[in-house]
């Protein structure tokens, strides 16, 4: 009878067992455009966090300076100074601040409150999904911008309502996407077998169902925040998202529109930065998406 | 025989309401399996044995009819009533790619069942039974940590196993359990599911449309079409002397890997099978037998002992030596 | 190898495929010879990650490329190089002179197309016929294979598995090919259904002169169709010659193997003898035999030195060392 160890050859190999979280992310990190977007965004957060530090908030982002306005990029200031003065380089860096937390802010509350709708109506169906489903499509079917007039005019201008505004919108997407992926988890022979054990329905939820339903979630997460931003941004630039002297970047936009003929830059340098932000994210989502593609699961 | 059986079900019926109609998946089926037997359900595509399984699991409810566990009516228990019971009744699943959660190691999936029920306290004796699962069905210990999309068919499938076991189970539905492996793989699965069996002293309901593969593990078989039991013997029987006009043809379309002058010339089933929805009152076999005759349009018949301990769901075969009659040479004209 | 210089139909020799993946690189098929003659039927069987379906796509190149790649080999059809075609004789060929047939008839089928349109396209991309002229030869093929002629504007959906294996068929002899390849065309298949399709598929064989090569891992279907046997294992051929020497006198130890490996309908209660291990990584490049590992017999030499395929008789061949001892014979504990 053949004897193991004189086969040298077969020794089956020590090989090192990844979970598929782990392999998904050797497969991101092999995306040179996931990478970048990385990259960029790991540096706008820090940067974010940092100028919360280095600047001050009265005396170095809104505090007006009406010598020194209008002044093209240089040394003293890299990315120049708007109509009142103000460097618009700080005003970046802490505008960084309001896109990122409103961004992922929104997206997160609209992530948990979707992905719990979404879920109960694709796992039971029927009745439930019914309600749920058509409630979320007139939601859906409203613009951003009519939600946020209407929670601005209830409860006034600031960033705390955009922020409300803005979470509705994004759950209505997760709502979708969580009840299409657990429809298909669902049917899965993987739900019968905890079924088959006596596993309570919550706990299947829980423990099977939404873990599984997690990666178009987590491509659509990038992606959305990527929109909220611009619609941050735009809400802001209309005057009803994040009231002024806020460094927001779309107020940002929006106030420099009357210089926009002799200093074109307080409005272009805004415009980039939500520009390269969302690019980054969109980036990172592609590369999600690919990394995540279910052709990995032979 | 005085030892009831471990598994009776009378009249066992399920319906779907669909668009198109009425859909009969099982329809009255009546069988009984003794404790370390196994029953073996053979079928096609469609045929209900599937539903069958889940029915004695009571992963779906019957519309009508009764399943006995162990002398208890289980038919009508509800969900809390039947957890303290699902550790004594099992499943191993036909496909070994998807009845597995892709995010669980298989330490995790294999101790799932006892950390659920709490059938040990500390970690470590979870894990010793874990390690002891393993070694059972075969699996190296250092698979411990692997992910199901790591291994191949022949290991996961064990990792099926080890699962439907750890709960100390009396009673196992294998769900074609082999149907997804290679030949020299589900021959290992097979023999370990029959050591297994020897062991343990597991009752098992066989379910497989793999006529070798039923013939080699089972004691008695059970054959159904569109939701029925049309024939049920021992195993020898069954292949020695098949009655219904199906199971013969059943028998004739495997093909036999013989080369030479062994080989006999195959009598083969015409048509496709009938629709299960919205049937009438006939033989469903009817439209592909070529022994129908105007009884066989009059009402469908029932199963009834045609000899000791072989059914048969024939109206033209109501003892053994009709059952002969049913052969090719008699249509010859 | 040295054959009688027969009509060869296919002629494979030393094909050697790869695919580059990001974890690695998979060797599917090293170093495989193959031979049809015309009108023949050869059954090319062996277990899941043999390389069987990657031989059947290379002789059409239809590797998918990246990641796979035909690293070195030639395969001659009718005496053409398929290697050397260009792309607009490839699909010339394919189609026409060489046909296809997947497992799947599920998705085999467009399921936005009848399926008389889906035969007629075949015949009109080959043939210079018009609209009409090929329609009615649809509708010849339809009735080839056993389905009405009425039900040529239906649509995929509309038909069982096994009728739609059917059309497959169809569309495949529609441009009555020289050569088929079946790629386990009825493993998907109830049994009674997979019976009729296989009886189909042997009348359409002895009707034509087509030459088949049928890929499948069931010995059962192979005794049915083939005249001529392959087998196959990790990626190159272990044995080959009629059904009848591989079936009764079989050389190899992995045939008598898959052989024991059977639950055979005809002797019950006898255990099943699996073969002990498992085939090989594709993505370990192998030194020498490929099934030493798990070989009663092996030797040193075997773990060294790839055996090729020695001639046994005029039609049987088997690659192993130990048949170097003339007096060799198989005896029958590979299953322990």
């Amino acid at each position: 009878m053949a004897d193991i160890s004189i086969n040298p050859t077969f020794v089956e190999q020590e090989f090192k067992s990844r979970s598929l979280g782990q392999e998904t992310l050797r497969r991101l990190l092999k995306n040179k455009g996931a990478i970048i977007g990385m990259l960029f965004l790991l540096i706008l957060i820090i940067a974010a966090v940092l100028s919360g530090f280095i600047y001050d908030y009265d005396t170095d982002v809104i505090s007006q300076n009406i010598g020194e306005r209008l002044q093209w990029p240089s040394r003293a200031h890299i990315f120049g100074t708007d109509e009142l003065g103000r460097d618009i380089f700080i005003r970046i860096l802490y505008g960084a601040r309001y896109s990122l937390t409103i961004g992922s802010g929104s997206v997160l509350i609209g992530l948990i409150i979707g992905v719990i709708f979404g879920s109960v109506a694709g796992f039971y169906g029927g009745m439930v999904d019914q309600v749920i489903m058509r409630t979320n499509d007139i939601l859906y079917a409203v613009p951003n911008i009519m939600i946020a007039v209407v929670i601005v005019s209830l409860l006034g201008t600031s960033t705390f309502n955009l922020l409300l505004a803005l979470c509705v919108s994004a759950s209505t997407s997760f709502v979708r996407i969580a009840r299409a992926s657990v429809m298909t988890i669902r049917g899965q022979e993987y739900i019968e077998s905890a079924y088959a054990m006596g596993l309570p329905t919550w706990k299947i939820i829980l423990k099977h169902v939404i873990p599984n339903s997690l990666s178009p979630i987590i491509v659509q997460v990038t992606l959305l925040i990527g929109t909220t931003i611009i619609s941050a941004s735009s809400l802001s630039f209309l005057g009803i998202g994040v009231p002024s002297p806020a460094p927001e970047w779309g107020a940002m936009l929006s106030a420099g529109r009357s210089q926009i003929r002799n200093a074109s830059y307080i409005c272009v340098i805004p415009g980039l930065a939500i520009m390269f932000t969302v690019l980054a994210l969109n980036l990172l989502g592609d590369g999600l998406r690919d990394a995540l593609d279910p052709k990995l699961k032979k | 025989m005085a030892e009831a059986p471990i598994l009776k079900v009378e009249n066992l019926t399920k319906y779907f309401h669909t668009p198109r109609g009425l859909l009969h998946a099982v329809d009255d089926v009546n069988f009984s399996i003794n404790k370390g037997k196994t029953l073996g359900i053979v079928g096609e595509s469609g045929c209900g044995k599937s539903t069958t399984g889940r029915l004695i699991l009571k992963l779906t409810n019957p519309t009508r009819g009764k399943i006995f566990f162990e002398g208890n009516d289980i038919s009508g228990y509800s969900v809390s009533k039947m957890r303290p019971l699902r550790s004594e009744m099992q499943m191993i699943f036909q496909d070994p790619f998807s009845s597995l959660d892709p995010r669980q190691s298989v330490m995790q999936l294999i101790s799932e069942p006892i950390i659920e029920y709490k059938l040990l306290r500390s970690k470590q004796e979870v894990e010793k039974r874990t390690l002891e699962l393993m070694d059972i069905v075969g699996l190296a210990s250092r698979y411990m940590n692997t992910y199901p999309h790591e291994l191949d068919g022949g290991r996961r499938q064990r990792i099926g196993v080890a699962r439907a076991l750890a709960l100390n189970p009396k009673l196992i539905v294998c769900d074609e359990p082999v149907s997804a492996l290679d030949v020299s793989i589900q021959a290992q699965i097979l023999n370990l599911l029959k050591n297994l069996q020897k062991d343990l002293f597991l009752t098992y309901v066989f379910i497989t449309h793999n006529l070798s593969v039923v013939k080699y593990f089972s004691d008695d078989i059970a054959v159904m079409y569109l939701g029925q039991l049309v024939e049920k013997a021992p195993s020898e029987v069954i292949f020695q002397r098949p009655m219904h006009p199906y199971t013969k043809a059943l028998l004739a379309a495997v093909p036999v890997p013989v080369v030479g002058k062994d080989r006999s010339v195959r009598q083969l089933i015409r048509g496709e099978i009938t629709s299960p929805v919205n049937l009438l009152d006939e033989c469903r076999f009817a439209n592909r037998c070529d022994y129908c005759a105007a009884i066989c349009r009059e009402r469908n018949p029932l199963l009834r002992e045609v000899e000791p301990n072989h059914f048969v769901a024939c109206a033209r075969v109501a003892n053994p030596k009709d059952a002969y009659l049913l052969s090719p040479a008699a249509l010859k004209p | 190898m040295t054959e009688k210089k027969l009509d060869n139909m296919l002629e494979v020799k030393d094909l050697k495929v790869q695919y580059n993946t990001d974890t690695g690189i998979v060797y599917a098929v090293n170093g495989l010879d193959l031979c049809i003659t015309s009108k023949k039927t050869l059954g090319l069987v062996g277990e899941t990650g043999a390389g069987k379906t990657t031989t059947a796509l290379s002789i059409l190149n239809l590797v998918p490329n990246p990641p796979g790649k035909i690293t070195s080999g030639e395969i001659f059809l009718a005496g053409k190089s398929v290697l050397g075609m260009s792309v607009n004789e490839l699909e010339k060929m394919r189609g026409n002179e060489v046909a296809m047939i997947f497992q799947d008839p599920m998705t085999a089928l467009n399921p936005v197309m009848t399926v008389g349109d889906q035969i007629a396209e075949s015949i009109m991309l080959h043939n210079k016929v018009s609209e009409t002229e090929s329609m009615s030869r649809a509708k010849e093929m339809l009735r080839l294979v056993g389905i009405d002629e009425g039900r040529v504007h239906d649509y995929p959906h509309q038909f069982s598995g096994g009728m739609r294996q059917r059309v497959v068929i169809a569309i495949a002899l529609a441009c009555h090919p020289k050569l088929l390849i079946a790629d386990e065309p009825t493993t998907a298949l109830d049994v009674t259904i997979q019976a009729q399709v296989l009886e189909l598929i042997k009348q359409l064989i002895t009707k034509s002169d087509m030459s088949v090569l049928l890929i499948t891992h069931d010995l059962g279907v192979v005794a049915e169709i083939c005249d001529e046997v392959a087998v196959m294992y990790s990626g190159r051929i272990v044995e080959k010659g009629t059904a009848d020497d591989v079936f009764n006198h079989m050389l190899h130890v992995y045939t008598e193997g898959l052989f024991n490996s059977l639950p055979n309908l005809r002797e019950r209660g006898e255990e099943l003898r699996p073969i002990k291990g498992m085939m090989p990584n594709p993505m370990e490049k192998i030194v020498g035999c490929s099934f030493a590992p798990r070989c009663p017999y092996a030797t040193e030499r075997c773990l060294r030195e790839i055996p090729i395929l020695r001639k046994m008789s005029d039609t049987h061949f088997v690659a192993c060392h130990a048949y170097d001892d003339k007096t060799f014979t198989l005896k029958g504990n590979i299953n322990g």
